[in-house]
């Protein structure tokens, strides 16, 4: 196990720098000119040439590309991301503060899609066929084809301007979570459903559970201690690589209800040519893929010994 | 069984009862009338972004005060200056300030706060999200500050500068507690002003909380508490505003003039509006064919129906000209906006013949609004021969290729950054102007260089007034960038409060309190 978890982590490295190296490079080819944002943050002033090429100077702008790279990383690499050219914020520290708001609203998502998806699976797997099957499978096609910010704004809508049961933005207690969590997990619980159901009735064909079912054990055990332990190994990696998703998905989600996590930041920053924050951003999400797959990775092989065993039978 | 079913219902039962009182009692929370009770208004960006931004908040929630602010037609009014006197060749300003005023950390204000506020000023250019703060955009040609007495100070120059008063105008001379400061006068905190507010709080990104200052110096403010919430998306806003969970909405292009008229179908809002110095324009490429031509740039201008725009499209919330000086400013001088297709149309042959021209047309991503102009606009093009092509950019993407000379036509807008008119001129209609060389607008006059020359020099105002009359003049005829219309400051508010009402910058706060 030791031994597959350091293999896991080198092999990480020359993902994260090529992470690093198109974000990097991805800043540089963008048009626009950060100096010139960073100095006409107002919108307002009139900016003159040789203020132009003094900031230019003192952002290291005038560097050869390279050189530029090899200094952000060599930071990088002590945790200093440099400073924001839009605001002057540390770019670390400021991800720092928000990233928690982006753990708390992905870690709710999460467990919205464990809750829906994986239970309502199971569910409609057991009852393959009937009326609540058909039902869940409409519900699932409609989660899946809500685009997110339609789904938010008719959430807003319903629960907040009209109900007026739960808060349209902001920060706060749990309440505050529920709308945006949902909005962002939902497509997820959709497809989470649906791979579950079909890897549960894939399980339920196979020749262990017609013995298990002739042993005369009951179905609750047949259904959680047997089919579901081996259907549940392709839903774990999806709802992996879906976590993805629903990080990257997250700055729709912040923005309309106003939550302060790194999502939001970097969508600002994007518009405002702010090469910093952006890299910084991109690191920061590449780095918590690669962990999260690792993760994910090491829970497969937890469950299934084949896979920690590299694919040898038992 | 039958207890457990009935358990069942009587749980269902009391979770509904406890949800429509939770829903009661939130519904007349938000309508009772108490003064002492915290008010809930919503901005879409950070009004107090804090210590990295050069003023720390906008000056439009009353925390600092400037030595000279405006009334409501844009004239300079004393604030904490009390009284000035300019000397007869113009480089000597002298200012009484208000005695007897201390500043939130009970700092006191007198001549040696001004003179640090000076020396931070002059220290370097510092940015801001509002305006830089730049010594010489406020204080072109400033030479000396000097101390009179505790309440005097005086500015002396090395050039005339007789519109001083206009440039120096709040953002110009804000003055803070010289505690606030670490030794590069960077913020070290809260802002500590002498307004009739102060932050009690500031959460960057979600909410900055103010209290009245019970030891204002001047009419204490109204309302005790009062809490600007940050929300980034407009539609966001407008949901708050319905469910109760704000009361109000601040700050410019804080909400759009559909969601606004959308709002007060409901009886329980109003709208506040007043003149904005934003200016909306269509910058046109002067450096290459067809607009390098003023004629092509007047039927443009011509051919243009203005007050489709404003009605159509702004909701009667915009306000048309044809003249590039801002309506907020006292150098506005009102100037003819003539919509003529026939007019156009001739012009537009003269130089095109019997051609057609294809221009690329430049708008902003993501603004409905502006797209939907531009659509308008296009159609109006065609009947003169101009063939449009409609490409949406973000802003930075733009400026380079306006920077560039990459594109015929291109939305854009400005704000004045303070009420002197020159300032415009200047960037737009000099040879060397910044704005005129960033947008390639290709103007290049040696009669309007040589009268923004005359104006810089001009010590008497009346006649100052007059060359700028000319200048707008001028700019309604060769049309530097064809202005669209001036925009509205646009708020809207929920009936339970009251003394909401719009300013140029943001709202009266101090005057705001619950309805009875």
């Amino acid at each position: 196990m030791g031994k597959y978890c350091i293999k896991r982590l080198i092999s990480a490295v020359p993902v994260l720098l090529g992470i690093s190296m198109i974000a990097f490079i991805l800043g540089i080819i963008t048009p626009g000119d950060p100096a010139m944002m960073a100095l006409s943050r107002d919108g307002i002033s009139e900016v003159t040439e040789e203020q132009l090429e003094e900031k230019r100077e003192e952002l290291g702008l005038n560097d050869p590309v390279a050189v530029q790279y090899l200094r952000w990383l060599s930071n990088a690499l002590r945790g200093d991301l440099g400073r924001s050219y839009a605001d002057n914020t540390q770019v670390s520290g400021e991800l720092l503060r928000r990233l928690p708001v982006t753990l708390k609203l992905s870690a709710c998502s999460l467990i919205c899609v464990i809750i829906f998806g994986i239970a309502g699976g199971i569910w409609s797997a057991s009852k393959a066929g009937k009326a609540a099957d058909s039902c869940i499978k409409l519900i699932t096609n409609l989660l899946l084809s809500f685009p997110s910010f339609w789904l938010a704004i008719i959430l807003i809508i319903v629960f907040a301007e009209n109900w007026k049961i739960l808060p349209t933005n902001g920060m706060g207690g749990i309440r505050h979570m529920i709308l945006p969590s949902i909005t962002l997990s939902a497509a997820t619980i959709g497809m989470t459903v649906r791979l579950m159901r079909s890897s549960m009735l894939t399980e339920f064909g196979k020749q262990y559970m017609l013995a298990a079912n002739a042993k005369g054990i009951s179905r609750i055990k047949v259904l959680f201690a047997h089919a579901l332990p081996n259907a549940i190994i392709p839903v774990i990696t999806l709802i992996g690589n879906y976590m993805g998703g629903i990080l990257g998905g997250s700055f729709v989600v912040e923005n309309i209800f106003s939550l302060p996590g790194i999502g939001s930041y970097v969508l600002g920053a994007i518009h405002s040519r702010d090469y910093p924050v952006i890299q910084g951003y991109v690191l920061v999400m590449g780095f918590t893929y690669v962990l999260i797959s690792l993760v994910i990775d090491l829970l497969c092989a937890m469950i299934q010994p084949k896979i920690r065993l590299g694919g040898k039978d038992l | 069984m039958k207890m457990r079913k009935c358990f069942k219902r009587l749980t269902a039962l009391m979770l509904t009862m406890a949800l429509v009182f939770s829903m009661n009692t939130f519904v007349s929370c938000t309508h009772a009338a108490e003064n002492e009770k915290e008010i809930v208004l919503g901005d879409y960006r950070n009004i107090a972004p804090g210590v990295e931004d050069a003023y720390y908040c906008s000056v439009i929630i009353y925390v600092w005060e400037p030595l000279i602010t405006m009334d409501a037609d844009g004239q300079p009014v004393g604030k904490l200056a009390k009284d000035w006197t300019m000397s007869e060749d113009g480089k000597t300003w002298t200012f009484k300030l208000q005695e007897g005023i201390t500043f939130h950390d009970g700092e006191p204000f007198n001549a040696d706060a001004v003179l640090f506020n000076f020396d931070r000023m002059r220290y370097e250019i510092k940015t801001s999200g509002f305006y830089n703060l730049n010594v010489d955009s406020f204080y072109p040609n400033l030479d000396q500050v000097n101390k009179i007495d505790d309440y005097t100070v005086e500015l002396t120059f090395t050039e005339p500068a007789p519109s001083l008063l206009y440039t120096m105008t709040n953002f110009g001379s804000a003055m803070y507690s010289p505690k606030c400061f670490d030794e590069e006068y960077n913020f070290t905190g809260i802002a500590q002003g002498t307004g009739p507010f102060k932050i009690i709080e500031n959460v960057k990104d979600e909410y900055v909380l103010l209290e009245r200052n019970e030891n204002y110096w001047g009419e204490k403010a109204k309302a005790k508490t009062i809490r600007i919430k940050t929300i980034p998306d407009v539609d966001t806003r407008f949901s708050a505003m319905k469910s109760g969970e704000i009361l109000g909405v601040i700050d410019l292009k804080a909400i759009t003039p559909s969601l606004a008229t959308e709002l007060v179908k409901d009886e329980n809002f109003a709208i506040t509006t007043t003149d904005s110095t934003m200016i909306d324009f269509l910058c046109l490429n002067g450096n290459k064919a067809p607009f390098d031509d003023v004629r092509m740039r007047q039927a443009v201008s011509l051919a243009i129906d203005r007050n489709a725009i404003a009605e159509n499209i702004y909701l009667g919330y915009a306000s048309p000209t044809s003249n590039i000086l801002n309506y907020s400013t006292p150098f506005y001088t009102e100037q003819p906006v003539e919509h003529d297709i026939e007019k156009a149309k001739e012009l537009a042959a003269e130089v095109l013949g019997d051609e057609r021209v294809s221009v690329r047309y430049l708008v902003q991503e993501g603004n409905t609004e502006q797209k939907l102009e531009a659509e308008l606009i296009s159609a109006l093009l065609s009947e003169i021969g101009i063939d449009v092509s409609i490409e949406t950019y973000d802003w930075a993407t733009m400026k380079e290729m306006m920077k560039n000379g990459d594109y015929n036509i291109a939305r854009g807008q400005q704000g004045l950054s303070n009420m002197e008119a020159i300032t415009i001129f200047k960037r737009f209609m000099s040879s060397e102007g910044d704005q005129n060389m960033n947008y390639s607008l290709g103007v290049k006059d040696e009669n309007i260089d040589a009268l923004i020359r005359e104006a810089d020099a001009e010590l008497n105002m009346e006649r100052r007034q007059e060359i700028y009359t000319q200048l707008q003049e001028i700019s309604v005829d060769i049309q530097p960038v064809v202005p669209l219309f001036n925009e509205k400051t646009l708020m809207v508010y929920n009936k339970a409060l009251e003394g909401y009402e719009a300013q140029i910058y943001g709202i009266d706060l101090p005057n705001i309190c619950w309805a009875e």
